[in-house]
């Protein structure tokens, strides 16, 4: 049986420079089933932003390039998808939050105006119909209402700037619930905001989500995020996912070197000083290292993975870890 | 211990066109010799500012700061040199307080200049031992910020306030634009030169686990006032002021051993009003899950609660409550 509403399979993305192709996703695997939430979790410049920029088919052209590998969604591929039925597919089957709410809002038009847009396109699109600016404006007030955000009617004519970040980013909540697509990808939307506005904003969202059963792919550097609120993690680093699990299982028992470097580089709030961190950083994708693409960081290297990159080891049931050393990481824990 | 830095009833208002904003109304700080104080807060909360002031980006509008007993809070054009070179600043983000255009020899060398620190013919050499200082390889020295990770920018942007031998760092969020693993070693690194040179912190940031593991007092602040001050540990497990509460319950963690030191869940709500129109009495009334009606009505003061804990809350005050 498959109920896997999106299916991302061996999935390659390269940024052409000067210097040369830079390869940023490389042999990336990632699965999300019906209503499931799950969590995408890696460094600045691990690839996750790419990753989705690959799904919505906005990746910078002609720049940015899939080079191998589907992202199969329902039963179409949409790396195989003209520009044109992309623009059907994003916002209509697909939408996504993005990190900075003030750069995802246009500054010169009034959150009516901009909201009205994507309503009567939405509904253009999902029924053939065209409706009328009215009804539009009704359903942007309900929109608001369910965003939680105080008196809608008024906010219609404001314009981006006259709200507070956290009210630009329930804006933005709105706009993608508007039509209750079936996959959300938020990237990192509680980033920009204070920890307390962020709850408020990870509680409206999980909300709606689970309200909708709308599937959620979540982008996030934070590691407290993801454990309170995701059902499965996948872990990514350079380009490819080394580790997924469930939510419980990887924070209890994480496998790869690389989720378990990140999860003690967290400050905790038990106090007990903070660990070194992984030494270096995420590589130049220009010459990635060969093989498995965190030997050089990793305190648990072998030869072998100098040499070849590892393939996908089944250490649990929905937990699988691309290192050669789990077995001996799990024996050592 | 003897006392680096004493801020007494500092304010500073800022007249806009929406009328006067009061950034930092009334707040009184006091930091130990080698002791690191850890100021947290949302954005507009006013902490920057606070900091701003102690370095004298900004002059105060009333109220005193002493640094080893000597009045600063003129701002910098009225502040001799040599006071200007014992407090040094690390600011937020790496990528714009360095020069893109100069190198990183040019930008560590400037203070070196300015306040005389060694002779001209050593300053190579000098530059040299800071980046040591900081971790970083010698051959730095005619990079370019851009080539260089957050991380190490970062550390470039330490070194500079280390170039002059200062007694007093203020550190103005200087992780929150880096990763984990980046900012686990730039904290590490904190820390080592503390514990090296002796250095007193003020370090403002606005995440909790950072504060945890870095500060020995932690002072909270909400719209220009402070409102909890408390060694770091009875902090975290004892909070009192209902802001507090609201914030380490709202702190997203990675293990079970921490959840169970959250406060009963306590929801957040609202906003942080804006500094023009603050509201009357507690700042914090309008979203305050224990609101009384003294609340809107009365300032409520400081209040020593448990010995070295003092919380800015009519809760601990007012003659019924207990804790």
């Amino acid at each position: 049986m498959n109920n896997n509403i999106l299916e991302i399979r061996n999935l390659c993305v390269s940024y052409k420079t000067y210097e040369g192709r830079l390869h940023v996703v490389d042999d990336m695997n990632l699965e999300i089933r019906q209503g499931e939430k799950v969590g995408l979790v890696g460094e600045t410049g691990c690839g996750k932003t790419t990753t989705m920029r690959s799904i919505l088919g906005i990746l910078p052209k002609p720049a940015g390039s899939i080079d191998n590998g589907n992202i199969i969604f329902g039963d179409k591929d949409l790396t195989m998808l003209s520009a044109k039925e992309m623009q059907c597919v994003r916002g209509r089957d697909i939408t996504a939050i993005f990190q900075n709410p003030t750069a995802a809002l246009n500054p010169v038009f009034t959150i009516g105006q901009q909201l009205k847009d994507v309503i009567k396109v939405q509904v253009y699109r999902k029924t053939g119909n065209r409706i009328s600016n009215k009804a539009a404006k009704e359903r942007a007030v309900q929109v608001l209402k369910e965003a939680a955000l105080p008196d809608p009617e008024r906010l219609l004519s404001n314009y981006p700037v006259q709200l507070s970040g956290g009210m630009k980013q329930r804006v933005c909540i709105a706009l993608a619930m508007v039509s209750n697509a079936e996959l959300l990808i938020a990237d990192e939307p509680g980033t920009a905001l204070d920890v307390t506005i962020q709850d408020q904003i990870l509680r409206l969202l999980m909300k709606s989500v689970i309200k909708r059963n709308t599937a959620t792919l979540y982008i996030e550097h934070s590691l407290g995020v993801i454990r309170e609120w995701m059902d499965r993690v996948y872990v990514m680093y350079a380009g490819r996912t080394v580790e997924v699990a469930s939510t419980t299982d990887l924070f209890k028992n994480p496998l790869h070197p690389y989720t378990r470097g990140l999860l003690a580089a967290v400050p905790k709030l038990t106090g007990g000083g903070i660990a070194l961190g992984i030494p270096g950083r995420v590589p130049e994708y220009l010459n990635p290292p060969s093989g498995c693409r965190f030997h050089p960081r990793c305190e648990y290297k072998m030869d072998i993975c100098i040499k070849e990159k590892p393939p996908y080891f089944e250490v649990g049931k929905e937990h699988k870890v691309a290192c050669y050393r789990s077995a001996d990481i799990e024996r050592d824990s | 211990m003897k006392e680096i830095l004493k801020i007494d009833n500092l304010k500073k208002y800022f007249q806009t066109a929406q009328g006067t904003v009061k950034a930092v109304d009334g707040v009184n700080l006091s930091l130990a010799e080698g002791e690191t104080l850890g100021l947290v807060g949302e954005s507009g909360s006013g902490k920057s500012t606070v900091a701003y002031n102690v370095v004298g980006i900004y002059g105060a509008t009333s109220g005193k700061i002493l640094y080893r007993g000597k009045d600063i809070s003129m701002g910098t054009v009225k502040r001799p040199k040599s006071l200007k070179k014992d407090i040094q600043i690390v600011f937020q983000d790496p990528g714009t307080s360095l020069n893109p255009r100069q190198y990183i020899h040019q930008i560590l060398a400037m203070p070196l200049r300015v306040h005389r620190i060694v002779p001209e013919n050593k300053i190579t050499e000098k530059v040299k031992e800071l980046l040591d200082l900081v971790q970083l390889p010698a051959s730095f020295i005619y990079k370019h910020p851009l080539e260089l990770g957050e991380g190490e920018k970062q550390s470039i942007g330490i070194a500079r306030a280390l170039a002059v031998n200062p007694s007093l760092i203020v550190l103005d969020e200087p992780t929150s634009a880096l990763d984990v693993s980046m900012q686990a070693k730039v904290i590490n690194l904190l820390l080592d030169l503390q514990k090296n040179f002796g250095f007193s912190y003020l370090f403002i940031t606005h995440d909790l686990g950072v504060m945890r593991n870095v500060a020995n007092r932690i002072a909270i602040m909400y719209l220009g006032k402070i409102c909890e001050i408390a060694p770091a540990s009875d902090f975290f497990h004892n909070p009192l002021h209902p802001y507090t509460r609201m914030l380490i319950s709202s702190v997203p963690v990675v293990s079970e051993e921490e959840e169970k030191l959250r406060p009963v869940k306590v929801a957040s709500r609202g906003e942080i009003p804006s500094p023009v129109n603050v509201p009357s009495g507690c700042g914090f009334h309008p979203r305050c899950p224990d609101v009384m009606e003294i609340c809107s009505v009365e300032i409520p003061k400081m209040h020593e609660a448990i010995p070295g804990h003092y919380v800015f809350c009519h809760k601990f005050t007012s003659p019924n409550t207990q804790i």
